[in-house]
């Protein structure tokens, strides 16, 4: 059987008046049925532009390219955008980070749900409104009917996202990209939404793509884990391998930054990398790591392959495990 | 030691909601807060959004005076210390460094604007000043005639770290200091911070919703909810010996980079209960998972016990039985000598 979500060599660029801005350069991965992948990297390393462009919501003057994206037995690139609106939504729904935009301020909750079975589905008004009570309480709305005839702002930022969540599920779709669905929330709120969303993929053998920053949320959430850094994937693999063994030099300086209680000393300093991000304007080539590295050597100048191992490890660096564990 | 800043009952109302149809109604953002900061500390505030972590960091800043009780800056009345000289010796660091810069200023005219109007020194040693104090922050001198669009996140932060040091203040306020910036970033920023307490010697009080920043940074840490601060302690304890349930429920809610130990459920429920019209009794009852009958119905007295404090009907009880057991084993040793 082929993977769910199947994304090989995807690239987006973006011409802007300085040059060509590559901020997606050749990504590749694939999402099983009821697996969660997590995309996770910093601002500006093009995680956010892969969610978008699965989803085909690029700018307009943005340009995307694949040798493969399917979705099931889909190919989303042949898609044309008729198919794709039919597509969205449908077999695949999208949770953005900030509730309060994508949500419209000027409909009830209650419409912004049931529209999403009338416009995919032929639904009835009152098999929509049904199936909307059903999932608010799914997501732990209380008092879902009450709700359905409220607007966004009457709701706080916890029962926002929840309300997107069930949007999102609305016609029980076969996946589900999530980018950043707790970065506006409370540590408290942002455990409970996580939970919520665990249970609902394993319940609805969704896949799921979490896209964060967080590293704290990936090991927790995770099946698989992958890097990126300047538009690429730099290590990839299942979240206990890669927490167990990080072996990019970039992902071990983000496990070094975070404080850990118990594990970094009190006011001792956190780890840090060096530099900044490189341009990913106009032509690249080696290693985009490799201003930053310590370990860099003149192999890096070239191009570097994302090479897997045997337990489906992948990392894109020359240095071979043993170096890279022999150095900390 | 005597405190740098000392609170006593502060407590600030807003009056809300008055329109046509309604009367207005009052919102005790702060409420009754006791707090004392010494100097060389690192105070944790930690809370939801709308605990009222950021109103009180206002107060403490000068911004916003209490409607009761009285704020103390050494020893002084805060409100009646002039603004000037207050602004000189409270500085904050707020959390967007986008926002906090004016966009239309230089990063030296940024830097320098505190000491033009406190009229220290002539240009040229104002000049002299920026230069250091950028050193100090890590941002390189040739920054100085740059606009902060030209910076990024992490460096608009040292800005910022820069302005509010370069009066050599005794207390900053940081008020979410690293969230808007990325990982790699944030631990750069959270080390200058700490580098600069060493080298200046000053207080800090660390307003954050990320706990693990907290307990590597503070000395202590207060949590409050709804305008309350429900437990105070130093840091190893409070994160070893989590005392209210509702700092036992933050403290599981923190997904430390563990994989295998999945997502923790807090049973906390999604209402944080709205601050016009909190709970009656303990105002965290109706999420608590321990709550007691008396609970809703009476509000718990602050229970201070060297040098910490929680305010829990749950730990007032547990210390009333301890005082009992030990009234009791002495009665049965007699007045035996310790």
């Amino acid at each position: 059987m082929s993977a769910l979500l199947e994304v090989r060599d995807l690239v987006v660029d973006i011409p802007l008046a300085a040059g060509m801005l590559h901020p997606v350069r050749g990504v590749t991965f694939s999402v099983e049925r009821g697996e969660t992948l997590c995309i996770v990297g910093e601002s500006g390393c093009g995680k956010s532009l892969t969610a978008l462009a699965l989803m085909a919501l690029l700018p307009r003057r943005a340009k995307r390219t694949a040798a493969k994206l399917t979705l099931s037995d889909t190919d989303l690139l042949a898609a044309r955008d008729d198919e794709l609106a039919d597509l969205r939504g449908s077999r695949m729904a999208m949770i953005f980070q900030e509730p309060m935009t994508s949500l419209n301020p000027a409909y009830t909750i209650g419409n912004q749900l049931e529209e999403m079975l009338l416009r995919h589905r032929r639904a009835t008004r009152a098999e929509a409104r049904e199936r909307a009570l059903f999932l608010l309480e799914k997501v732990g709305i209380t008092a879902a009917a009450s709700r359905l005839s409220q607007y966004p702002h009457q709701l706080s930022g916890g029962l926002r996202q929840r309300v997107m969540i069930a949007m999102a599920l609305m016609c029980g779709p076969d996946l589900m990209i999530a980018d950043e669905p707790t970065t506006a929330l409370d540590v408290t709120i942002q455990a409970q939404i996580l939970l919520l969303l665990g249970q609902l993929r394993r319940e609805f053998g969704m896949g799921l793509v979490l896209i964060t920053h967080d590293l704290g949320i990936v090991a927790r959430i995770a099946d698989r884990v992958a890097v990126m850094y300047a538009g690429q994937i730099v290590e990839h693999g299942s979240a206990a391998e890669v927490f167990r063994e990080p072996r990019h030099p970039y992902t071990r300086g983000l496990m070094a930054c975070i404080p850990v209680p118990g594990k970094v000393a009190r006011g001792s300093p956190l780890g840090s990398i060096p530099g900044m991000v490189p341009s990913l304007i106009g032509s690249m080539s080696g290693c985009s790591f490799r201003s930053r590295c310590e370990f860099r050597r003149d192999q890096c100048e070239a191009e570097i392959a994302l090479v897997e191992d045997a337990t489906g490890h992948a990392t894109r660096c020359i240095l071979s495990v043993d170096e890279v564990t022999a150095a900390t | 030691m005597t405190a740098l800043i000392e609170t006593r009952d502060a407590e600030r109302t807003f009056r809300v909601g008055r329109s046509l149809f309604q009367a207005a109604r009052t919102l005790k953002a702060v409420n009754r807060v006791s707090l004392s900061v010494a100097k060389g500390e690192i105070l944790g505030l930690v809370g939801e959004s709308g605990c009222g972590k950021s109103t009180l960091a206002k107060m403490l800043l000068g911004l916003l005076e209490p409607t009761a009780g009285e704020i103390l800056f050494a020893g002084q009345p805060l409100y009646s210390i002039p603004r000037l000289e207050r602004a000189r010796r409270v500085q904050p660091i707020f959390q967007d460094p986008y926002s906090s810069l004016n966009p239309r200023q230089t990063i030296a005219a940024i830097v320098s604007l505190p000491l033009r109007v406190h009229g220290v020194g002539s240009p040229t040693e104002q000049k002299k000043r920026v230069a250091e104090i950028l050193d100090l922050v890590g941002l390189a001198r040739r920054y100085a005639d740059n606009y902060p669009n030209q910076l990024s996140g992490g460096q608009r932060q040292r800005v910022a770290i820069a302005r509010a040091l370069v009066m050599r203040p005794e207390l900053v306020i940081c008020d979410e200091p690293t969230s808007a910036l990325d990982v790699s970033v944030q631990s750069q920023i959270l080390n200058l911070l700490l580098e600069l307490r060493k080298e200046l010697g000053v207080t800090y009080i660390l307003i954050s919703h990320n706990l693990a920043v907290v307990e590597h940074l503070a000395t202590r840490v207060a949590v409050m909810y709804l305008g309350r601060i429900v437990e105070e302690k130093d840091t190893e304890s409070l994160f070893r010996h989590p005392e209210h349930p509702y700092t036992q429920v933050l403290l599981e809610s923190v997904l430390t980079p563990e994989p295998g130990l999945g997502i923790p459920d807090s049973q906390l429920g999604v209402a944080f209960p709205n601050p016009i019209d909190p709970p009656s009794g303990c105002t965290f009852h109706p999420r608590c998972r321990y709550a007691l009958p008396r609970c809703s119905t009476e509000a718990p007295v602050p229970l201070r016990t060297n040098g910490s404090l929680v305010e829990c009907h749950l730990s007032l009880e547990r210390a009333a039985r301890e005082h009992r057991a030990a009234a009791a084993a002495d009665t049965a040793t007699g007045a035996a000598p310790q």
